[in-house]
């Protein structure tokens, strides 16, 4: 019998992928020679990769170091990652960060491969009065998106929340308009066409033109259930197009409601569960992704930042923390990952490391 | 209509034939589960007895024992669940043959169900754990070993589980 490192590659490719955990697909890698092929060929390509947790900056006796959560076994990593030190970020389980530093200079960073890319710059968009003094509260949200090859960077931005993309190749922002007023709180790709959502929970689609001024075409009301909400996402999620409302419920406790987008209907329906999926939020963006080993389906994986309290009065020290809740049974976890004692601004962003 | 009806009743037969000499008789709708069996149905080769060299006994009615179980008219979903979980828990030799079976045989779901139970006992283990766990022994030099730790060291760092289970 010819064993286990003599598998046709083909098997040995298809194992690969069936990891999920850059972690677990390194250690499959390191076994023998014939196991690596996939590494050494770039090949893995789960249906799904599990993403890490970029926390702070933290010194270590190897300098300052970027600390990392990975979800299985719930383990620290430390990677130099000096290029964001106190820059605002966002990131939405993808390989790169989006940052805005104190210069407001916009980059799009890979906080593993360090690959750098400059976005234009932002003193065309429409920033005004007191924003424009402060770097850090000018750009709300950002978000990119890759669309076959190329990216698509939004950001939702200024005193009115409006809403500018870029795409590969483009040497400036263009603006969007929307036919009726409407202050944006988040904007997804959804089956290839960008989605919006203001702050009101109406639903947009974006039209992009030719030579006209890309504008947001009104497609749907909010669910007249949902009232007061405190957080408002747009996330897509198996195919389909979810809405998620968070409530407040005691102390530093979120409670979630979902929805799904009936196209054909043009309605929001209720979610009682979200069958194999769970939902990651961080820095004011969801993201979904299947269930695993390492994730619980049903779940939403809610992290904190210091935001509020870093405008208000300056960094406060707080506790690194993540709330679980589950959709079906109703019901908040905890999971604690340490104090921060860096007395910085901290938000905590989903990243999916890259090997490559 | 008569022939029609009788014609949907009646059961064709193959005869399987493993590396080891040995003969199973199997209807034919449940082998061609196989596309390496279907296609010699196709091609007519199925009068006469199929010979599947790369297959030893104990693999055959393994893989005999699964297409049953998963043809469409003999089980409900509750058991087939049931049986699957309790098949990937064969031992890891087993599951080789067999994942080697179902590769040459092209069954996809066994494929694909053999690959699972693999990326199952890999999961959040050491390299080290896994060569024990599939009996393999590290072929890389000295100095690959030394790159392997180089291109990734966070890989490597910390207590990553050591059992075996």
């Amino acid at each position: 019998m010819a064993g286990w490192s003599a598998l046709p590659y083909d098997l040995i490719e298809s194992i690969a992928n069936l990891l999920n955990a850059a972690e677990d697909f390194l250690s499959f890698s390191s076994v023998c020679r014939s196991w690596r092929l996939v590494y050494k060929s770039k090949n893995w390509h789960p249906g799904f990769q599990l993403p890490w947790l970029m926390l702070g900056e933290m010194q270590t006796n190897k300098g300052s170091m970027r600390q990392f959560l990975s979800m299985c076994k719930f383990k620290f990593h430390y990677l130099p990652f000096p290029e964001t030190q106190d820059f605002r970020c966002w990131g939405a389980c993808q390989e790169s960060v989006i940052t805005i530093n104190p210069r407001f200079e916009v980059r799009l960073v890979n906080p593993f491969t360090h690959v750098c890319i400059n976005l234009p710059s932002i003193t065309t968009l429409n920033i005004e009065g007191a924003a424009r003094d402060c770097w850090f509260s000018v750009i709300h949200k950002a978000k990119y998106f890759k669309i076959q090859n190329e990216y698509m960077v939004f950001l939702i931005y200024g005193p009115r929340f409006e809403v500018a993309f870029t795409r590969s190749g483009d040497s400036r922002w263009s603006l969007v308009q929307s036919l009726i007023p409407a202050r944006f709180v988040d904007v997804v790709c959804f089956k290839d066409q960008i989605m919006a959502l203001s702050i009101v929970g109406t639903l947009f689609s974006l039209e992009i033109n030719g030579v006209d001024t890309p504008r947001m075409l009104t497609v749907s009301p909010p669910p007249q259930q949902e009232k007061s909400w405190q957080q408002v996402y747009l996330v897509e999620s198996s195919g389909d197009l979810l809405i998620l409302f968070s409530y407040p419920s005691g102390n530093m406790v979120s409670r979630f409601r979902a929805y799904r987008f009936d196209i054909s209907k043009r309605e929001w329906i209720r979610l009682e569960d979200l069958g194999n999926n769970v939902l990651l939020i961080d820095t004011g963006i969801c993201t979904s992704l299947l269930a695993c080993d390492y994730l619980q389906c049903n779940c939403i994986y809610f992290v904190h930042d210091n935001l509020d309290s870093f405008l208000a009065s300056g960094p406060k020290c707080m506790g690194n923390y993540m709330s679980v809740y589950n959709l079906k049974e109703n019901y908040t976890d905890f999971m604690n990952f340490g104090n921060d004692n860096s007395f910085r601004y901290i938000s905590p962003t989903w990243v999916l490391p890259s090997l490559w | 209509m008569a022939e029609a009806s009788s014609s949907i009743t009646e059961k064709f037969f193959l005869t399987l034939k493993s590396s080891d000499g040995d003969e199973f008789v199997l209807e034919e709708s449940i082998a061609i589960q196989s596309i390496t069996i279907k296609n010699m149905v196709e091609d007519g080769c199925s009068s006469s007895v199929i010979p599947l060299s790369k297959v030893d006994t104990e693999t055959l009615i393994k893989v005999i024992e699964y297409m049953k179980m998963h043809s469409s008219t003999s089980s409900n979903e509750e058991e087939i669940e049931n049986f699957d979980k309790k098949f990937v828990s064969n031992s890891i030799n087993t599951i080789l043959n067999i994942l080697e079976a179902a590769n040459f045989l092209d069954i996809n779901n066994l494929l694909e169900l053999c690959a699972e139970a693999v990326a199952n006992r890999i999961k959040n283990k050491t390299p080290e754990a896994v060569r024990k766990i599939f009996n393999i022994t590290s072929d890389f030099t000295p100095e690959e070993e030394a790159e392997i730790r180089n291109e990734t060291p966070w890989a490597f760092e910390g207590n990553l589980d050591h059992s075996l289970d």
